[in-house]
């Protein structure tokens, strides 16, 4: 179970916001620019401290902001994938994918093989030996998702990872994630498009201005939009 | 005066200006190839006296490639990480024998490792061992004057290399050694191999401190830069063949970093070699 | 207005440069018609002179001020073969002091003029003050495990250096061979070598920082020094006027009492 209560203040922003995803679980986040979901999985990932509130991995305390406890993202054990991919530039998609698991130990033709597989669910089987730098920007945001996946993280933090795919690679990276949380790990998922939170999660949040308006499943939130930028989603989906 | 006018006036004294930089940097070199006896060149150049000064001139510059790297390396680590404490400090000293004078280089060596100096005096009385007019010598100038120019770009190159790749790296599972081998350290070689091949020039071309401190023998310590100086007065062309040598040689490294300059290196401007993304 | 700035900006830079190379281009002649008056000599000299004479033709320069008020010497001490080369590649030298005949022949060949030997000397075998080397003779040079400083062979002390040595039938094992005579004695005077060969007036100008041992075969051997006034000097009368000094008694005494011998 991840249980996260975040209160990040930050420049303009403050963020406050309390969500709980039991394992196997996709919570979709969504929400205007500027409303806080990006900085949501930073706090959750580690990146940027909690002014207050905590954040629990099963029986893990992650970050507790009154105890003064943070424990570096490195340490966190989750897979992340934000949305400037961060891939490493001079090894190949297949190698950036494989880089998790041969970290952890895993024999290089049997990770590479795994890689393979991933970036084939993606839509990425001709690039595998591309260099991650020659990438295009939707490209590298799914070898990140892949590389995330492929870690064997206890929890997934996506932003955005189906953004400008089209229908037949969108499907194909949804298979990821589903494959993935099926395996008992919650994901806290990022998207703008209703579609991907109808199709994929089981809960969804709607952030603005920093504070949740709408909680429930995607289904709920779609027939009842209370607020008028949810009207708006609902209406393009 | 009209803008018009006024604008095409400047337009012209800045090409001017230009043309005038270009021809202080071109026109030596010009009137050394035109000086340069072509049909003599490969007889010049085999002569035995030149070609041990180009095996001694590579030698050596090799050498102290390799000991700026093995030092330098790590030094450019710790100045890139700017929250230690007396990093500027550390910056403002390795940059000194970028701005002081070769021969006051070989002068402060000398007083080093002399057999009065401050180290060398204790050398030599305790081993007998004395450090000028050997080809150690030599490396060590070469090493003193060239070694800032590969920390200060080693250090450009994992400024820009990206620490969020190290982080999401560590995301993934891998101990720090693991992200230092596999994802810094490639990351950050092209800048690496580019310091180097400045050094290694830097070194070729070394002269007031290597004839200062080192002497100037032939086969030990008679590089290729001091045995121009001592061919010019006698052997004219011997030193203009030699010259021209040096200028190709040089010539081969610039080309071979093909336009990839090194970021954080005083004066080039450039961006760090490597993508950033 | 932004037009303007840049184009002065340029057209400063561009008298600059300008005023530079024609000042690098012209040497300055004197504003004094030598002609006119044979005493009056023009305001500047300037004189190139061998390593080995350094102090010397210091002190000379010296008085040569004292006795023409207004007359500026410039002096500039190197290795003989690189003054000659300079020289003949057209430096505005006006007087040429050198430490070797066959070096002012390169000149006087290309140039013509009659030089005047006015001084020679001998080579010494010179230590550093206290002869931590334990040197005693010629053979000690070559030792392997001394640290031995010679001229280069191409310069005319180490000319004179190779003639002394092959006099003794000494094969010397130098660690360093210098471009010229100072640069030798600055290695013994830093006690950075154990023995090397210099000039006899150079261990007598190091004062007390360097110990001279005589050499028989040094005494056979004789440098001489000539002086040349340059053919096409900017300055032809204090040339002449600065070489007639370094003949006469005035010169005779300097040159005697720095160690040199009589012409």
């Amino acid at each position: 179970m991840l249980d996260v209560h975040a209160r990040v203040e930050r420049g303009a922003l403050t963020l406050d916001v309390a969500l709980r995803v039991p394992p196997g679980a996709v919570l979709a986040v969504m929400g205007p620019n500027g409303s806080g979901k990006s900085t949501l999985l930073e706090a959750v990932a580690g990146l940027v401290p909690l002014t207050a509130g905590h954040v629990r991995l099963g029986d893990e305390v992650l970050a507790d902001a009154a105890a003064g406890h943070h424990r570096p993202p490195a340490r966190r054990g989750l897979g992340v994938a934000l949305q400037d991919g961060a891939l490493f530039g001079h090894l190949s998609a297949r190698e950036n994918v494989a880089f998790g698991p041969r970290a952890q130990g895993v024999r290089a033709a049997a990770a590479r093989a795994a890689a393979d597989a991933l970036l084939a669910d993606v839509g990425l089987a001709e690039h595998a030996r591309t260099r991650a730098d020659r990438l295009s920007g939707g490209q590298a945001r799914r070898v990140a998702v892949a590389r995330a996946v492929a870690a064997r993280p206890r929890a997934l933090l996506l932003d955005e990872p189906f953004a400008a795919l089209d229908a037949g690679t969108r499907h194909g990276v949804h298979g990821v994630v589903r494959r993935a949380v099926a395996a008992g790990v919650p994901a806290l998922l990022v998207t703008h498009d209703l579609r991907d939170a109808l199709e994929l999660a089981d809960a969804l949040l709607v952030l603005e201005a920093g504070r949740a308006v709408q909680q429930g499943t995607p289904a709920e939130v779609a027939a009842a939009p209370a607020t008028a930028y949810v009207r708006r989603v609902a209406a393009a989906g | 005066m009209s803008g018009r006018t006024a604008g095409r006036l400047s337009s012209w004294a800045l090409v001017l200006a230009a043309g005038a930089g270009v021809a202080v940097l071109v026109l030596p070199i010009v009137a050394l190839l035109l000086a340069t006896p072509w049909g003599d060149l490969p007889a010049l150049v085999g002569d035995p006296a030149v070609l041990q000064a180009l095996r001694l001139s590579l030698g050596t510059a090799t050498v102290a490639t390799t000991v700026s790297l093995l030092v330098g390396v790590p030094l450019a680590w710790v100045l890139a990480h700017d929250d230690l404490r007396g990093v500027r400090l550390l910056r403002a000293l390795v940059t000194v024998p970028l701005v002081l004078p070769p021969v006051v280089g070989g002068v402060a060596l000398l007083l080093l490792l002399g057999r009065r100096g401050l180290l060398g005096g204790t050398l030599h009385a305790w081993t007998g061992l004395s450090v000028p007019f050997t080809s150690v010598a030599v490396v060590l100038a070469q090493v003193f004057v060239s070694l800032p120019f590969l920390v200060l770009a080693v250090e450009g190159a994992l400024r820009g290399a990206d620490r969020r790749r190290a982080l999401a790296a560590q995301t993934l599972g891998a101990s720090p050694g693991y992200v230092l081998r596999r994802v810094t350290l490639p990351a950050v070689a092209p800048g690496v191999a580019a310091g180097a091949a400045l050094c290694f020039t830097r070194a070729l071309g070394e002269f007031g401190a290597t004839v200062t401190f080192a002497g100037s023998f032939p086969g030990t310590t008679r590089t290729m830069p001091l045995a121009v100086y001592q061919a010019m007065d006698t052997a004219p062309e011997q030193a203009v063949a030699m010259s021209v040598l040096l200028l190709a040689l040089s010539v081969t490294v610039l080309v071979a970093l093909r336009g990839r300059w090194l970021g954080g290196l005083p004066g080039t401007g450039g961006r760090p070699a490597g993508r950033a993304r | 207005m932004t037009g303007r700035a840049p184009a002065l900006t340029a057209a400063l830079t561009m008298t600059l440069l300008g005023v530079t190379v024609a000042l690098g281009g012209c040497a300055p002649t004197g504003t004094a018609r030598a002609g006119d008056d044979p005493e009056r000599v023009e305001d500047r000299l300037v004189v190139l002179a061998a390593a080995s004479l350094t102090d010397v033709v210091a002190d000379l320069a010296e008085r040569a001020t004292a006795d023409h008020p207004g007359l500026r010497v410039e002096t500039t001490f190197g290795s003989s073969a690189t003054l000659a080369a300079q020289v003949l590649a057209g430096a505005p030298a006006d007087v040429l002091l050198t430490a070797s005949d066959d070096t002012m022949l390169t000149v006087t060949d290309a140039l013509g003029g009659e030089p005047v030997v006015v001084a020679t000397n001998h080579l010494q075998l010179a230590v550093p003050a206290g002869n931590p080397g334990g040197v005693t003779s010629l053979a000690d040079l070559a030792d392997p495990d001394l640290t031995v400083a010679l001229c280069a062979p191409q310069v005319p002390c180490g000319a004179v250096a190779a003639d002394v040595l092959a006099r003794a039938g000494v094969v010397a094992a130098p660690d360093t061979l210098e471009r010229d005579v100072r640069a030798v004695l600055t290695r013994l005077t830093l006690d950075e070598a154990d023995a090397g060969l210099v000039y006899r007036t150079d261990v007598r100008a190091a004062d007390g920082a360097v110990e001279g041992i005589e050499v028989p075969q040094a005494a056979d051997v004789a440098t001489e020094h000539p002086a040349l006034v340059v053919p096409g000097a900017p300055h032809p009368a204090a040339a002449a006027a600065f070489v007639t000094l370094l003949t006469g008694p005035d010169g005779r005494r300097a040159f005697a009492a720095a160690g040199f011998g009589p012409p």
